[in-house]
């Protein structure tokens, strides 16, 4: 519903998109080509194309390997020290706004916020899809959350290493967030090989609001589930090789570890989640 | 809904052609074969094998050379036409030149160029604080 109402819009973009033309660089918070330093003046540019995904997701009743083709939309924006960065373009991209408050010697410290966990209910994870799950069935909507905190990375060459302190601020799950990443670029003749491997910790109240089960959440097959703090290990393989000047093909593999807090729950079916993408990127 | 989705792939695609291959041109006999090489981002080097044909209305003797340096990349004695398989490897777009090894006179000339995907900002370090 929402989709449809939306697709004349999205349409729209799109087709904008095609149309402008403008610069661009690459742009993720966990890899050391990143884009989120502070620049003078305002500047901005974007990256969009589309590809075909295949996932393993780990709530009970989800496809085990559910596939599709997803937009890869791309957009950084900044103003002196402010930035605004949605990044689709690698499996651990999303949404983040910042503020840079230190920069010295490929040491960055910046106040962020950003989203960390997808909220679901008892239609799953799929953005699109609408049917109750049988499984999940009953289950309260668990929220997106969003979360502020501090983010201190150090910049090599071509490796970063960052680190993130990050607090619930949606009302959502109230917990903290940390996150560690270290992330590698390998260029080899025309491609471009991107690897990062990172270990997150959540605390209890965020895994007990997306992972624990409530009394009146509880059936004959769902019993009533609290845990303590978890963690994750996360890693995550990209591609990308220039087609043309401006055209990309890429390809990637995430795969994600939870710790058996969160393995265990009710509604979580196994312990980790593989996802696979190809696809092209027009960048303007 | 993938359908659509596609379909706008599909026509922006074809908006630019995915494979970069040279022109050829009648009028000069010095033709490299793909005349492009895209590098992903500004700075680094750029990797792709190039075919050069050259042809003359005369046999004679030729050589084949980098424009910049004047480096002689092959010679041909009593040849008509030639053909080269060049390594291209570099950070920067290489011209190259067909010359007329017996009086040195440039006769044609082409050039691979280099292009990028991603523009390199100028990054600006700086002590900031507040």
């Amino acid at each position: 519903m929402l989709h449809n109402q939306l697709k004349p819009y999205l349409k729209l973009l799109f087709i904008s998109m095609c149309l402008w033309c403008n610069t661009s660089i690459a742009s993720n918070r966990y890899y050391a080509d990143n884009t989120l330093e502070p620049t003078t003046g305002f500047a901005w540019d974007w990256s969009a194309g589309a590809g075909y995904y295949i996932e393993d997701s780990f709530l009970v009743g989800m496809d085990s390997y559910s596939d599709g083709l997803e937009l890869d939309l791309n957009l950084a924006l900044s103003y002196n020290r402010f930035y605004l960065d949605i990044d689709h373009s690698q499996l651990s991209g999303g949404v983040i706004i910042g503020y840079s408050i230190i920069e010295q010697f490929n040491w960055e410290l910046d106040i962020i916020g950003t989203n960390v966990q997808a909220g679901f209910d008892d239609t799953g994870l799929d953005f699109y899809n609408t049917g109750t799950i049988d499984e999940l069935a009953g289950i309260h909507t668990r929220k997106y959350d969003f979360n502020t905190g501090l983010r201190l990375a150090r910049r090599f060459e071509n490796s970063q290493v960052s680190f993130e302190y990050l607090h619930d601020i949606s009302n959502a799950h109230n917990g903290w967030i940390i996150n560690s990443f270290f992330s590698h670029i390998l260029p080899w003749r025309n491609w471009e090989f991107r690897t990062g491997v990172g270990i997150s910790a959540f605390s209890d109240d965020f895994t007990n609001y997306y992972f624990g089960i409530t009394s009146d959440e509880a059936t004959a097959n769902r019993p009533v589930y609290s845990t303590g703090t978890a963690s994750s290990l996360v890693f995550e393989f990209h591609a990308e090789y220039p087609l043309n000047q401006h055209w990309v093909f890429l390809g990637g593999w995430l795969s994600t570890w939870f710790s058996d807090e969160i393995a265990n729950s009710p509604i979580v079916s196994q312990s980790y989640q593989h996802k696979a993408m190809v696809g092209v990127r027009y960048v303007f | 809904m993938y359908f659509k989705t596609l379909l706008l792939l599909l026509c922006v695609l074809s908006m630019t052609p995915l494979l970069v291959y040279g022109e050829p041109d009648e009028r000069n006999k010095l033709v490299a074969v793909p005349d492009t090489c895209v590098a992903l981002r500004e700075g680094r080097n750029c990797y792709a094998d190039v075919i050069i044909n050259w042809q003359q209305p005369e046999i004679g003797n030729y050589c084949l050379r980098d424009a910049t340096s004047k480096h002689i990349m092959q010679c041909w004695l009593k040849q008509q036409a030639g053909q080269f398989n060049y390594a291209f490897d570099s950070v920067e777009t290489i011209a190259f030149e067909l010359i007329n090894s017996d009086n040195g006179k440039i006769i044609a000339t082409t050039q691979v160029q280099l292009q990028w995907v991603y523009q390199n900002r100028q990054k600006k370090r700086r002590w900031r604080l507040f």
